[in-house]
C-alpha cells in the first residue's frame, strides 16, 4: 500500500476515508444506545416530551406515534393470533373504514382463529349493504372452534352485538342455544345461563328453559375465570 | 512529520505575543469566577435535554468547567477562523508553501497550533479553578472529578476541524459565523434525533432525521455524564477523532484544490 503523499494527493485517501467514517458510524451508533439506554433507565418517557408539545398537535402527534408502534407490533408479530390482533389495533387506531376494511379481511382470511372474534362479532347480521354479513348458524359454526376464554369473549360480545341490532328474542334465543351442548367450566357463564333462561321463558320453550335453569345452577357451584387463571399465572411465573 | 512540526511552532508562536498574554489572564480570571459552580443539573422534567445529558450517575460535570469548555470554544472559532484566511491573506501561506511543506502538512500543523493554543487556555482556567476551590473550600476535587471535566476536551478537537475547514472555504468573518450556526444546527439536530430515537421505527420520520443528523456532530455525547470506561470511552474518543479527521480531510481537499493568491 502506498501512503506517500504526491502532489498534495493521498493514494491511501479511499482506506483512510473508509476507516474515518467506521470509525464515526461505529462510535456514534455505540453513544446513540448508551444515551437512549440512560434514558431508559432514567425513565424518561415519551409521554413526558410529548406533554410539553402545544395541545393542538399533541394528540395529532399521539395518534401518529401509536400508528407506527403499532406497525412495528405487526411487523414483529410471529404468529397469526398476534398478526390478527396487531392488524386489528393498527386498523382501528387509523379510521374506522380501515377496521371494517381489516374485520373483513380477517373474516376471509383466518376464518377459524380464535383472535377473529372481533371480526366475526362486528359483521354478525349485519346489514347487506356491509362489506360482510354473518350469519347466526355461520357464527355458531365459527364459535364450535374455540375454547375458553375466547369462547366466552365471543357469545357474550355476539348477544351484545345482536341486542344493539334490536334483534328479536327469537333470534336471541337462537344465538345462545350452543350454551346448551357446552359444560360450562367457569362462574361466568352463569350469566349468559340467566338470560336464555329468561328468553326461552318469553318465548314459551320450556325445554330450553329447564335445561338454561339446570346449567345455570351448575354454573354458581364453579369459580370465576380470573380466580382459576391467577394461580396458573403465578405457577408460570415462578417455573 | 518535521515539516508539520514547523508549521505547529509557527502557530504557537503566538503565545509569546501580548495579546495571548492577555487571554491567559482571562483564563485565569474566567477560572476564578467559575471556582464555585455548582455540577450541572438538570429536572426529570426538562425533557430531551434531561435525556441526552443524563445527569444522575458517574463522576459530575461540573458547570464552572462547562463555562471554561465555551469561553475556550469562542477562543478556538476565533482564532482558527481568521488563522489560514490571515495567511493567504497577507500572503504568508505562499512563503510557507514555497519551501518543502505540503499544503496537507501546512493544514495540519495549523490544526495542532490552534488546537495547542486552546489545551493551553482551557488547562490554564482549569488549573485555576481548581486551585481557587482548594483555596477556598480546602478540598481538592477527585481524580474522577478532574478527569471527567478534561473529556470536555474531547469536543474541542473537532470544533477546531470543523472551523479551520469552513476558514479554508470561506473569509474568516464568514467563517466564524457559519461555524457558530453550524454548531447552533448541530445541538438543535442532535436533541431531534435523540427524541426521535425515542419514537417507533415504523414513523417515516426517523430515518430522514436520521440521515440528517450524520451531518452535523451530536457534541451532547461530550457532555454525557457516567462512569466513563470501557467501550463507551473508545467510543467517546473515536467519535472525537473520526470527526476530527473528517473535517480535516475535506479541508485538506479544499486546500489542495483552491486557489492561494
Amino acid at each position: 500500500m502506498n501512503w506517500q503523499i504526491q502532489s498534495g494527493h493521498i493514494k491511501a485517501a479511499p482506506f483512510i476515508l473508509g476507516a474515518v467514517f467506521l470509525a464515526y458510524f461505529t462510535s456514534d451508533a455505540v453513544l446513540r444506545q448508551f444515551v437512549l439506554y440512560r434514558a431508559g433507565t432514567q425513565s424518561i418517557s415519551l409521554n413526558t416530551i410529548l406533554e410539553k408539545l402545544p395541545a393542538e398537535i399533541r394528540d395529532e402527534v399521539r395518534r401518529r406515534i401509536l400508528i407506527a408502534e403499532l406497525k412495528d407490533k405487526l411487523l414483529a408479530a410471529s404468529t397469526d393470533g398476534e398478526k390478527i390482533s396487531a392488524s386489528i389495533a393498527l386498523a382501528g387506531a387509523m379510521s374506522e373504514k380501515d377496521l371494517q376494511e381489516k374485520y373483513a379481511e380477517i373474516i376471509d382470511k383466518y376464518p377459524s382463529a380464535p383472535e377473529s372474534a372481533p371480526a366475526f362479532i362486528n359483521y354478525l347480521m349485519a346489514p347487506n349493504t356491509a362489506l360482510r354479513t354473518i350469519s347466526i348458524p355461520r357464527y355458531h359454526q365459527y364459535i364450535k372452534q374455540l375454547h375458553d376464554p375466547e369462547l366466552f369473549y365471543a357469545i357474550d360480545g355476539g348477544l351484545n352485538t345482536l341486542k344493539g341490532k334490536k334483534a328479536s328474542s327469537k333470534e336471541l334465543m337462537t344465538f345462545m342455544l350452543p350454551l346448551l351442548e357446552l359444560k360450562p367450566t367457569y362462574r361466568e357463564y352463569q350469566r349468559l345461563y340467566v338470560e336464555l333462561s329468561e328468553l326461552a321463558f318469553q318465548e314459551g320453550n320450556q325445554d330450553v328453559e329447564l335445561k338454561a335453569r339446570q346449567l345455570e345452577e351448575a354454573c354458581g357451584k364453579l369459580s370465576f375465570y380470573d380466580k382459576v387463571l391467577g394461580p396458573q399465572q403465578a405457577k408460570k411465573a415462578k417455573k | 512529520m518535521l515539516k508539520i512540526f514547523g508549521v505547529f511552532e509557527i502557530t504557537v508562536k503566538k503565545m509569546k505575543e501580548p495579546a495571548f498574554a492577555m487571554l491567559l489572564v482571562i483564563a485565569v480570571l474566567i477560572g476564578a469566577c467559575v471556582s464555585e459552580m455548582e455540577q450541572m443539573s438538570f429536572k426529570q422534567d426538562s425533557g430531551v435535554l434531561f435525556g441526552l445529558i443524563s445527569l444522575e450517575q458517574g463522576a459530575p460535570l461540573l458547570t464552572g468547567f462547562v463555562v471554561i469548555l465555551l469561553m475556550t470554544a469562542i477562543v478556538a472559532i476565533f482564532s482558527a477562523a481568521t488563522d489560514i484566511p490571515k495567511d493567504i491573506e497577507s500572503r504568508v501561506i505562499m512563503v510557507v508553501l514555497t519551501k518543502p511543506v505540503k499544503r496537507i502538512e501546512y493544514l495540519f500543523g495549523k490544526y495542532l497550533g490552534i488546537t495547542a493554543i486552546c489545551v493551553c487556555f482551557f488547562l490554564t482556567a482549569a488549573i485555576t479553578t481548581t486551585i481557587t476551590h482548594w483555596l477556598k473550600t480546602s478540598e481538592i476535587y477527585a481524580v474522577q472529578t478532574l478527569l471527567r471535566q478534561l473529556l470536555l476536551l474531547l469536543a474541542l478537537f473537532p470544533l477546531v476541524a470543523l472551523t479551520i475547514m469552513v476558514s479554508t472555504f470561506l473569509p474568516d468573518i464568514s467563517a466564524m459565523i457559519v461555524t457558530a450556526a453550524y454548531v447552533f444546527f448541530s445541538l438543535l439536530i442532535s436533541a431531534i434525533s435523540v427524541f426521535v430515537d425515542m419514537l417507533p421505527k415504523s414513523l417515516e420520520i426517523v430515518s430522514l432525521v436520521h440521515v440528517i443528523a450524520y451531518f452535523f456532530p451530536n457534541f451532547f455525547y461530550f457532555f454525557n455524564s457516567c462512569k466513563f470506561s470501557g467501550i463507551v470511552l473508545v467510543a467517546l474518543i473515536a467519535y472525537s477523532f473520526s470527526m476530527t479527521a473528517i473535517f480535516l480531510l475535506i479541508a485538506s481537499f479544499q486546500m489542495n484544490r483552491r486557489d492561494m493568491i
